[in-house]
Order: structure tokens, then sequence, then C-alpha cells
């Protein structure tokens, strides 16, 4: 039944860059309140590829997600332990700003948020925070730059000055695309980023996400297995809070080990 | 016959009968169904509904206007039944003196009133004396004046009466009674033929196919449209009793000496009868000086209140934890909720007396300033700005600070980069609120502010006394002034008249702003 899906999946392209993992978690685990919403996720996160973590709603992949940029430290009931390294650096030590730690590794939401402000200011937001750019001119071209990369330039330059909230879903993601490439992240992690948008739209954030991955390592949450099976290398599934299978792409949607993998793709749990 | 005819007993007789209207259209609304009750269009409760609203509501709201418009028509009354040529009204000829035309005018009209004012006074004392069933109406349809001690039995029965009864006074007392009467009557039978028809009626077009849940709707809709236009006819009511008055002073004493006049000192001038040389009011009612007094301590008490409310506000919602938050927010309303009274002996108290021991007695010779009445009334408004600037910061989505939070700002670069830009419409508005709010406020500096009844000029000086629109309209209309003849009680109403369109125009302009937020996130 998911053959036809398996054939525009092009496995013989399908190279992992390096073989060092980037991002590398150990026994992690989450806690909101007393709910344990993540248990003992081990995981390696490759550079310079797209990773996919699949699995369905509230199977804690999201959740997962937000402890690789520390973003439920801003939840005040969340708890995390284990160890998840960056580089090999843990990133939940104390001496570890989390602020920094953001700035490396990009986020992008479900829900396109740009700034009330122009699209301009959006993708200057970070620089300007971080300090990355010594004058104006260096200013400008990083927006230019970003926005070339989310391949949103050629519709925006002409009204850089006109609000951010006034684009199209889609271009207001790709916005928030651009707004995250535009801090230099090594990582940039998205939450379901297609969820909010039309088909049309849908395809060129993949295609974008695809580009990405050869500067950055990119990690997506997505509730579209085809979604996951198009634009990742490696795929996660999560169910229950548990990691259940990591693999190749290829492998989880063609040969998955464990049957509840199989039984998701299949389409008989989620 | 007269205890029935009366408002409340009406009332009692509309709400006993819509709910015998309640039971009987239900069971009538049943028996019509043929004991098949699905094959009603309605159910049997709202037919019963329909019974008892029609039976109950045009009654009431009759009786309730009837009520409002019997006691304006008798007023009214009173006024065309007085003959022009009333000997009590004309002044007498040893007091006409060499008085013009005009002030001989004037001096008949206070007559006049004061006449009016007699003869409902001597109305109500008959009518209490007819209550307690010392007389009939009839007995004194044939008193005198003159004849029996009158006021002295009066006031053996406890009534009041106030100035000496004249025939006329008597006979006109008596028609008004009479008048009275008639309309004490006439009102309730209406009504109580309204409920009987509404009763009759309603229960005579239940049947199978009659809708009654659309009537039961409509009633509903029609009440509540009543109860809304009651809320905006207080407010028409409110510019209705300032109107007259205030368009009076203004022709009086000049729309434009008013309101850019640079002092204050009332000196009691009659209205009509300007006092001063070249017919010029002696009274100097210049709007300037006070409307300076309350911008200035408006002014200090935004200064205090939007830094304090804003961080306070930005603390709880974007800082605090739940804990900090579920206590701190509560102690706050509290302060929301202490009577201004109780702020303004604070200032008077507490603050005045260490304003003046900080600066010293030179700069601030009293200890009631411009910056007691403003520091209290800073802290007065706090929790007032905090609380709507709480609401606008926390109506912006979570995913702005996940955004700006998740490039790597700082809780405090989030706050200022984005999360104020975008409540920045918002919080405008809480602050015009609050300096409306400032601008009425009135116990705080009646206590805070000073208590002078006449300046001249703008007091620069924020630790020197000043006056504002609201403490003279208290320190006039509590007496330190003249009777309601004086041109400076007309004043007043100037004041009040030009203080409501101030803060109707600072809330107008809130609104817009707070609604002009409300389009960005939705």
């Amino acid at each position: 039944m998911e053959d036809s899906n398996m054939n525009d999946m092009r496995l013989t392209e399908r190279r992992v860059g390096q073989a060092e993992a980037k991002i590398s978690a150990r026994d992690c685990q989450v806690w909101y309140g007393d709910n344990h919403a993540i248990k003992d996720v081990n995981v390696d996160i490759d550079d310079k590829a797209v990773t996919a973590f699949i699995g369905p709603s509230g199977c804690g992949k999201s959740t997962f997600l937000r402890c690789l940029n520390r973003m439920n430290d801003t939840i005040d009931i969340a708890r995390v332990e284990g160890e998840i390294t960056l580089d090999g650096e843990d990133i939940y030590d104390r001496r570890v700003d989390p602020v920094q730690l953001r700035a490396k590794v990009g986020m992008v939401f479900q829900k396109p948020n740009p700034f009330p402000k122009s699209i301009y200011d959006n993708v200057a937001y970070g620089p300007r925070i971080h300090g990355l750019a010594k004058d104006k001119a260096e200013l400008d071209a990083i927006v230019e730059n970003s926005l070339k990369k989310a391949a949103l330039w050629k519709e925006v330059k002409d009204r850089l000055t006109a609000p951010g909230t006034g684009l199209s879903g889609g271009q207001q993601q790709r916005l928030c695309i651009a707004r995250a490439i535009a801090t230099s992240p090594e990582v940039l992690l998205m939450d379901e980023p297609c969820s909010a948008l039309d088909p049309i739209a849908t395809a060129q954030v993949e295609e974008l996400i695809d580009e990405l991955r050869a500067g950055f390592s990119v990690v997506i949450v997505t509730h579209s297995m085809q979604q996951a099976a198009r634009v990742s290398q490696k795929t996660a599934f999560f169910h229950l809070g548990e990691l259940v299978e990591f693999g190749d792409t290829g492998q989880i949607f063609t040969n998955p080990k464990d049957p509840r993998t199989e039984s998701y793709i299949t389409g008989r749990i989620g | 016959m007269s205890a029935i005819l009366s408002g409340p007993a009406v009332l009692l007789v509309a709400l006993v009968l819509a709910a015998v209207g309640f039971f009987l259209g239900r069971s009538r609304a049943i028996a019509s169904s043929g004991g098949d009750q699905r094959r009603l269009h309605s159910l049997p409760k709202q037919h019963g509904w329909h019974v008892a609203l029609a039976t109950f509501v045009p009654a009431v709201i009759f009786i309730m206007l009837w009520t409002f418009f019997a006691g304006l028509a008798s007023n009214v009354y009173v006024e065309t039944i007085i003959p022009g040529d009333q000997p009590e009204v004309r002044l007498p000829l040893d007091q006409r003196g060499d008085l013009t035309e005009r002030e001989i005018e004037i001096r008949e009209a206070g007559r006049r009133d004061l006449f009016i004012a007699n003869v409902k006074t001597l109305a109500v004392a008959i009518r209490g004396y007819i209550d307690n069933g010392n007389a009939t109406f009839e007995d004194v349809e044939t008193w005198r004046a003159d004849l029996a001690p009158l006021q002295e039995r009066l006031r053996a029965d406890g009534q009041v009466v106030g100035a000496t009864v004249t025939q006329g006074m008597l006979t006109l007392a008596r028609d008004l009674i009479r008048f009275d009467r008639t309309m004490g009557w006439l009102g309730p039978t209406i009504a109580l033929a309204m409920i009987a028809i509404g009763f009759l009626a309603s229960l005579a077009v239940i049947s199978r196919d009659f809708r009654a849940r659309i009537s039961v709707e409509r009633w509903v809709r029609g009440f509540l449209v009543f109860a809304s236009t009651m809320a905006i006819l207080t407010t028409v009511a409110i510019l209705y009793a300032l109107t007259a008055p205030s368009l009076r002073f203004f022709s009086e004493y000049g729309f434009f000496n008013f309101l850019f006049g640079l002092e204050w000192a009332p000196a009691g001038d009659v209205v009509g009868v300007p006092e001063g040389p070249d017919g010029q009011y002696e009274s100097a009612l210049g709007f300037l000086p006070l409307i300076w007094g309350t911008l200035y301590i408006s002014l200090v008490a935004l200064l205090v209140s939007v830094p304090l409310g804003l961080f306070a506000a930005i603390y709880l919602s974007e800082f605090a934890t739940k804990r900090v938050r579920s206590l701190v927010k509560p102690a706050l309303e509290i302060l929301a909720g202490v009577p201004t009274i109780v702020y303004g002996i604070f200032a008077l108290v507490t603050i005045g007396p260490f304003l003046q021991a900080v600066v010293g007695s030179t700069i601030m010779p009293n200890t009631v300033s411009v910056m007691t009445a403003g520091v209290v009334m800073g802290m007065m408004l706090v929790p007032f700005v905090s609380s709507l600037s709480d609401d606008v910061i926390n109506a912006v989505p979570q995913a702005m600070r996940d955004g700006s939070l998740g490039l790597g700002a700082t809780p405090s670069e989030t706050v200022t980069k984005v999360i104020l830009p975008a409540a920045l419409p918002g919080i405008v508005g809480a602050i015009v609120l609050a300096a409306s709010r400032a601008i009425g406020e009135t116990m705080i500096v009646v206590l805070a502010a000073g208590a002078l009844s006449n300046v001249t000029g703008l007091e620069p000086n924020p630790f020197g006394a000043v006056v504002t629109v609201t403490t003279r309209i208290v320190a006039v209309l509590t007496g330190e002034g003249s009777g309601f003849d004086s041109i400076d009680v007309l004043a007043i109403f100037a004041l009040a008249f030009t203080l409501f369109f101030i803060t109707l125009g600072l809330n107008l302009l809130a609104q817009r702003i707070v609604a002009k937020y409300r389009e960005q996130y939705e």
C-alpha cells in the first residue's frame, strides 16, 4: 500500500554527509509536572542532513524538539533530564547560556509567527540583538542573503518596509525561515512548519528544506508521512513518549523493524 | 379602592396573573395538542411563557413610564395654573424703589419659584394629613386659609409647612392635589386593563399551530433592548440636566470669557443682575486656572502610575512565576478597591507632611499641593494601569514570545522589542483611560490639592496649592457659596458640563485606540 509512495523517494540519493553526529541525546526524559512526556530517548542527529520526527499527536515529538534548543525552559512546569550534546558539549550544562544556544539552534514554528514589524525588521531582528552586523550595509547584506536562501527575496525585494504580517501564509512561513537563518544557526528546528499552509506553499517550503540541508542540520517534526519521506534522510518514530524506531528514512518506510512503526506508517495507529 | 390603584399593587397583580397565566397557557397548549405534544409547533412551556410575558411586561413598562411622566406632568401643571397676576408673586410696591424693569422681572421670577415650592410643600402636607386619616378630600375642599388655624392643624399632625398659608396657595395646592389624584388612579387603571387584555388575548391565541417560540424570542429581545436603552437614557438624562443651566450660564457670562478666563473669584452675583461696573458680573469665573490644576495633578499622577503600573504588568505577565502572580495580582486588585477618600486621608496626613519635610516650607508652604495629590492619585492608578496593561500584554500571542526567544533573544529583549511594540496601542488606551479617571477624580484632590476659593493665573510650582474643577464643584454645591440664583452656582453646571465632555472625549479616544489594536491579531 505504501509502495507507490516509496517510488518517488529517490532512495539512491540518500547520502548522509558526515558520520559525526551534530546533536546526540542520551536517556533524555521530560516531565510536564507529573506527566512523563518523554521517556529514555536516545538519538543522534547528523549534520548537513534532514531528520524527521514522526508519530501520532501527543507522542512527544514536538516536546523533544523543544528540548534541543531549550525552549522548554520557558515553561515553568517542564523538567528535562538526561544528556543532550551539541558538537559534544552538554547543552543543559550550567555554563551554557540558553540565549546563545538558541542563536546556534534556530527554530521555525507550526504557525507562521512574523513579528508585527516590517519584513526587513523581521529578518534583521536576530542579527541586531546578537550584534552580527557592524554597519547598515552588512545588515542589508545579511537580510538579502537570508531572504534569498529562504526563496523569498524575489517576491519581497520591492517591499521590504511592508509589514511582515501582510504576506500570505506560505510567504510568512518562509519569512520566519529567513528570520531563523539570519542568525547563521548550525541547526534548524522546524515544528510542523507546513501544517498551516496550503499544498502549493507546502511544496515551496519542502523544496526549501531540501536546499537548506546543504548548510544546516535540519530537524523537522511532521504529521505527514509523505512529507517525512520526501524531505528527510533520517526518520525517528515516536509513540507515547518513547522513541520507537530511528533509522534511514528509506528503511523506516520500506522495512520497519518495530511492529508499531509498521502499524503507524500503514495507518493502523495514530 | 385606592389601595389597589397604586404602582406596587399593580405590579403584584401582574406578577400573580403572569404566574397563573404560565400554567394556564401551558395546560391549554397541551389540551390543544389533543394529548400528543409533538403535534404542537412550540413546546408547552413556551406557550406558558408567552402568556406570562404578554401579561406582565407591557403593563410593568407602562407603569414605570407613567410614574416617571406623572411626576413631570405634575411639575408642568403647577407652572401653568399660576395666574400671571398672582398677588404673592408680585413684588410689593415698597420694595420696588428705584429698581429697573429688568431687576423687578428677575426678582419676581425668584418669588414665583419660591411660591411654586411653597404650593408643592403645602400639597404634600395636606396629602399627608389626609393619609393620616384626619380629613377627607371633601373636607379640604371647604377649607379656607383665613378661617381655621390651618398651619397649626397641619403642624400638629407632624406635616411640614414652611411659609404662611395664603388663600391663593391653598387654592393652587388643592388644584395640584386634584390633578395628582387623577393621575394617581388613571395610570394604574390603564395598567390593570393592559394586564387583563394581555392575559386574555394571549390565552385566546393558543392553538396547535401558534408559534409561541418565536413570540417568546421576540419578548426576550424586546426586554433586552429595553434594559440597554435604560442605560443609554441615563447618559442622556445627565446631559439633559447639565445642558440647559450650562447654556444659560454661557449666554449670561460669555462662553469665551468662561473658557479662557484666567481668574476664578466668585462674588455671589444674582443671575441676570451683574453688579460690577459696565454691566459686567463681579464674579470672575474663568475655567483656565481650574483645568490647569486638574491637568497638572493628572500629569503628576500619570508620571507616577504609568511607569510603575506598566512595569508591574510586565513583571507579572512575563517574568513572575505562577505562584508570585497568584499572590501579587489579587493584592494589586485589592489596592484598586480602596475608596479614594482613604487615599485622600493618606495624602493629607502622610504624603503631604513628608513632602514638605523633604523640600522645605519655602518651596512648599502648605502640605496640600499638586505633588501631594498627584503622587497619591498616581498610587491609586497603579493597579488600574497595571491591570489593563496586563490584559493587553497577555493578549499578545504566545507565538510572538516563542519566535523571539527561539531566535536567541533574552526575555527583556523580547519584552522591549516585540511585546511592548505589539501591545503599544492597547497600553496607550489604558493610559488614556487612566488619564480620564485622574481628571474626574474628586476625593483625593478635595483633601490634598488645596481649597482656595479664589485663584488667579496658573500656579507653576508643583509644590504649590492649586484648585481643580472637581474641588470647586464640591465646594460650591456643599454650601460654601451662595444660593441657587447665583451665577457662581450656574457656573458649576458649566464646569460639570465641560468635564463631562473632556472625559467623554478621552474615553472615546481610548476606545478607538483599543479597537485599532484588536484588529491586529484577529
